[in-house]
């Protein structure tokens, strides 16, 4: 009798959960077939209209969608295969050698995940400025890879990772360089599955940094151009802007429903081995 | 396996560092095609209307100025703000002209007194709405040219006021505004069965203090830039402000989307706003057409002003490659009559440019608001703006006034004790 | 030819930390020390203008800057508990044994953590309306009093961390229960031989095992929490009566709404100093439990 109730409240819970976690993206997908007023109107309708079309229409007239989609896919997988790259260099660096100013470097790391990016941008700014780098894709993507997270992940993961296996491999006549592209990536997967998914959306979804350096239409990412959507002050276009973003979601969801496992793994990597 | 592998990472790496060096050469060929002719090309930053009406004006424009080309890109206000703030320092990554709200220039043209052109040369202080050329002049310089308005008018639903029996033309006062409002609510219902409120506001901003405030003919900031939020004519204003919120007739509302919400739900029977509303209005509610009227606003005890809201400008970056075109280009546009006149009948954008309103389409009205003709309300109106001195400090203080009033009407703090404290802290902030 | 030996077991760790050393120092240590810089300074026409310490004094007189010192408090005492506590138990409850569709609830609760702002935004004042949301709707159904969320100080800071639970707990939940998986099925067999009940399991065996997770995710969401920013810029915009500003707002608004740059610079670093100070508490603070 207990144990039916405990499960029955299990499921409840879950239940509940699982369908607040969802209506917000039913809401999303629903309304960008719906007008405007329907999203408006008290309450709103939520069933899905015939609107999809015309909403569709109106979005790609305003922005230049494809082009945004192209240039954010570009940022986030450069950013992305950058920062698997050098960031797994520097945890395999940090977590499986002694070398000298390693404690100092892997305290400013860890130290300057407290700073407020938001300070930054100005001096940043400056800098692009200064160098002539304002409105590249490139502007946008090396400030961003002074992540520490990143770093922080690629180091918890391998700090566990068998030294024997390096020492075998080292035995075997391979070099250094050798070592950690054939040896080591290969085996910690899960951790770069993690630093996939958390590189990736984190550059799909920026606004403010992008924002403040790109400065041409035809380099803006998605959140610019949905901000642009945004834009007008006393007449919002709700649910084309909602259909904007579900757009934007759908990769993002695709990125992690393919991910997740490593995902799961490499954060708990990350997690466990404190 | 392993091989195999590891060929592939190589080859991905290889890839995306070719297609990023073919991106980064490309990025640096762009930037310069400017000096290649002897085109001169000028960038504009403006959103949704009114960069639609502006790309027309360029056409027009065009047609007697073949060699310049416009290159047209839409900014939300956001945006325009966030680039301004990080880079009119320097004028770099800015186009050049760029369209700014009349309450956001202060800020700017007193932390970058060199961040625009000065436009003495191109605008005849005569021929506009004081009150824009009031918004758009700090410390002895024109920093922007006037654009729109946004005289202010009573907007009310014509079917619920007879529902009532109510009067628009006995609306004189807020106590009429608040005893009508009583009456509305008792017999009218919304569509979907809720009792009629008189007047959207929302209790954690400044606007219906600022807009009895502006009545009265003064702002927070005196022409020296010191705060005077302890007036007693500012504290009437407040005082009023809170009447109106007690007496119940008021819907709150909680950001722009709940604000068009209550046009779409007809949940208010008035809406007290800018010209531009309009627009809002047939929008949000085409169901309502013919079921609008327009009368002046209602006055303050000892008011005698109009009061208006948003509205932009346009200014020109002082870094500018073609500072004499993009003035003559503004100029065209702006003392056009007949663009003026297009640029309201198809966008709203209500002129200041005073000579406009002489264009027969002024004279005809909107179908939508009924026979008799609204814009005379407006255009009357906007005669009657208070020349208010704008402030570099009005972002802040209306957070400040922002809060003070959510005290006042939220907490139901006292309404001397609380502006005595807000004089303080603005003084303390702005000395 | 030398290339060889130049790459070798003592080189190596220099050459794979370079690029990020080389990073760090450019887009980090240089910004830092220049904000730093600026929080000294302030814009004055133009300019920046020397003002000594007049910044960080101004700040410590600054009573909007204590309130979202205040709310912020507010926020981790209440919000980072709730949260990292929902999480474990949802966490508990998709690993039980009998749970059909395992992996569909972990997705879906862990989707939130990717919504984008403006329907978020949207959602929430939808759900959270004072007339006709569902949330009062529901708690009408159980004979509550429906709340105006929006319009009191303290039931806009619940609206807030309501929407912030919303949206992070899928996260530290997807995380929390990976940890979960990990310990060892014998463990758990052997409770419920003993007849352990589901909540000693929980007590004696689940929560002292995901302990170091657990503190994981307090810490990134504590750093997430005194950096918050989106939930109030788009809910509330701070208020009402600052009632829901957070000290990442405050910088925002003195950055890029007032345009002083100086006096923003200086909140960074006053936030900054507090976030480290508590990263090194909870750091210390388990270590001794330990």
């Amino acid at each position: 009798m207990k144990k039916a109730f405990g499960r029955v409240f299990g499921y409840v819970v879950l239940i509940i959960a699982a369908f607040l976690s969802l209506f917000p993206f039913y809401f999303m997908f629903v309304s960008g077939t719906n007008t405007n007023n329907q999203i408006l109107s008290v309450p709103p309708k939520l069933t899905i209209g015939s609107e999809l079309a015309a909403n569709f229409e109106i979005l790609v007239d305003k922005v230049d969608l494809l082009t945004s989609v192209w240039n954010t896919m570009f940022v986030s997988v450069v950013y992305t295969v950058l920062a698997l790259l050098i960031f797994s260099a520097a945890g395999y660096a940090l977590a499986k050698f002694e070398f000298k100013g390693k404690g100092i470097i892997f305290m400013f790391i860890m130290a300057s995940m407290m700073i407020p990016s938001l300070v930054m941008y100005v001096p940043l700014f400056e800098m692009m400025i200064e160098i002539d780098m304002t409105d590249s894709h490139w502007a946008v993507i090396l400030p961003l890879l002074a992540n520490a997270f990143g770093i922080f992940l690629m180091r918890q993961n391998m700090l566990n990772f068998p030294t024997a296996l390096l020492e075998a491999g080292r035995i075997d006549g391979i070099g250094e360089i050798g070592l950690f592209f054939r040896i080591v990536l290969p085996n910690i997967k899960p951790a770069l599955g993690a630093l996939v998914i958390y590189m990736f959306t984190s550059m799909w979804n920026n606004f403010m940094w992008p924002l403040i350096i790109l400065g041409s239409e035809e380099k803006y990412t998605l959140p610019i151009s949905l901000a642009m959507l945004d834009g007008n002050p006393t007449n919002k276009n709700y649910a084309v802007i909602l259909l904007a973003t579900a757009v934007a979601t759908l990769p993002i969801l695709v990125i992690f429903l393919v991910f997740q496992k490593q995902f799961v793994a490499g954060v708990m990597g990350g997690a466990v081995k404190e | 396996m392993m091989k195999r592998n590891m060929k592939r990472v190589v080859a991905v790496v290889l890839v995306t560092a070719m297609t990023a060096a073919l991106a980064l050469t490309g990025c640096g060929g762009k930037g310069d095609k400017k000096s290649d002719s002897d085109e001169k090309v000028i960038s504009v930053w403006s959103w949704d209307v009114a960069l639609m009406w502006l790309k027309e004006a360029a056409e027009e424009y065009q047609k007697e100025h073949p060699d310049v080309k416009f290159e047209f890109e839409e900014m939300g206000t956001d945006q325009v703000y966030k680039k301004l703030s990080t880079s009119l320092a320097t004028g770099n990554g800015i186009a050049d002209i760029v369209q700014i709200e009349g309450e956001m220039l202060a800020g700017y043209a007193d932390k970058f007194p060199e961040g625009f052109l000065d436009m003495s040369d191109v605008v005849d202080e005569e021929d506009y709405l004081p009150a824009k050329i009031a918004e758009v002049s700090y410390k002895d310089k024109i920093h922007a040219f006037p654009w729109d308005a946004g005289p202010e008018g009573l907007f009310y639903r014509t079917d619920y006021f007879e529902q009532a029996g109510v009067k628009a033309e006995d609306i004189k006062t807020w106590d009429d505004l608040i005893e009508a409002g009583k009456k509305i609510e008792e017999k009218c219902k919304t569509p979907s069965g809720d009792p009629v409120k008189m007047i959207p506001v929302d209790p954690k901003k400044s606007t219906i203090y600022s807009l009895l405030r502006s009545q009265l003919g003064i702002g927070v900031f005196d022409e020296e830039g010191n705060p005077i939020v302890d007036d007693e004519r500012s504290v009437q204003a407040m005082k009023k402000a809170k009447e109106i919120y007690d007496s119940g007739i008021t819907l709150d509302y909680n950001g722009w989307d709940e604000y068009e919400q209550t046009v779409v739900n007809e949940s208010v029977a008035c809406i007290p706003e800018a010209v531009w509303m309009i627009g809002t209005i047939k929008d949000k509610g085409p169901q309502t057409e013919g079921k609008w009227g327009v009368i002046d606003l209602p006055m303050i005890e000892g008011g005698q002003y109009s009061c208006s809201n948003g509205g932009s400008d346009l200014t020109v970056n002082a870094k500018t490659e073609y500072p004499d075109e993009a003035k003559d280009f503004i100029k065209f546009a702006m003392t056009n009559v007949d663009l003026q006149a297009s640029a309201f009948e198809k966008y709203g954008l209500y002129p200041s440019y005073i000579p406009s309103y002489e264009n027969e389409l002024f004279q005809k009205g909107d179908a939508f608001f009924g026979e008799e003709n609204i814009y005379n309300v407006f255009i009357e109106n906007g005669k009657k703006v208070a020349e208010i001195p704008i402030s570099p400090n009005g972002q802040e203080a209306g957070d400040s006034i922002g809060a003070a009033v959510s005290k006042i009407f939220l907490n139901g703090e006292d309404v001397d004790a609380t502006m005595k404290a807000l004089q303080e802290e603005l003084e303390a902030k702005f000395k | 030819m030398n290339k060889k030996s130049f790459v070798n077991r003592k080189t190596i760790p220099y050459i794979m930390i370079a690029p990020v050393v080389v990073i760090f120092l450019i887009f980090m240590v240089y910004p830092i020390l220049r904000s730093l810089y600026l929080s000294f300074f302030e814009l004055v026409s133009g300019s920046y203008e020397f003002v000594g310490f007049k910044n960080y004094q101004n700040l410590f007189k600054d009573e909007t800057f204590y309130k979202s010192l205040f709310n912020t408090c507010i926020y981790l005492i209440v919000q980072v508990p709730v949260m990292i506590g929902g999480a474990l138990l949802i966490a508990v409850a998709v690993e039980q044994k009998f749970l059909k569709g395992k992996a569909f609830f972990r997705t879906t609760i862990f989707l939130p953590s990717v919504t984008a702002l403006v329907a978020y935004a949207l959602v929430f004042k939808v759900l959270l309306n004072g007339d006709h949301g569902l949330i009062n709707y529901v708690i009408e159904l159980f004979g509550g009093k429906g709340i105006n969320w929006f319009y009191g100080e303290w039931s806009a800071r619940f609206a807030i961390i309501i929407s912030i639970t919303w949206r992070w707990l899928g996260y530290n939940m997807i995380i929390l229960h990976a940890g979960i998986q990990s310990i060892p099925n014998e463990l758990m067999e052997a409770a419920d031989i003993d007849g352990a009940t589901f909540w000693d399991k929980l007590f004696y065996i689940t929560i002292p095992m995901v302990k170091p997770i657990i503190l994981f995710c307090t810490i990134t969401s504590t750093i997430g929490t005194l950096q918050l920013f989106d939930e109030p810029f788009i809910l509330t915009e701070g208020g009402p009566n600052n009632a829901t500003i957070t000290m990442g707002q405050y910088l925002y608004n003195n950055g890029f709404r007032y345009l002083k740059f100086g006096y923003a610079s200086a909140i960074g670093y006053v936030m900054t100093i507090i976030i480290g100070i508590l990263s090194v508490l909870q750091f210390k603070i388990t270590k001794e439990e330990e």
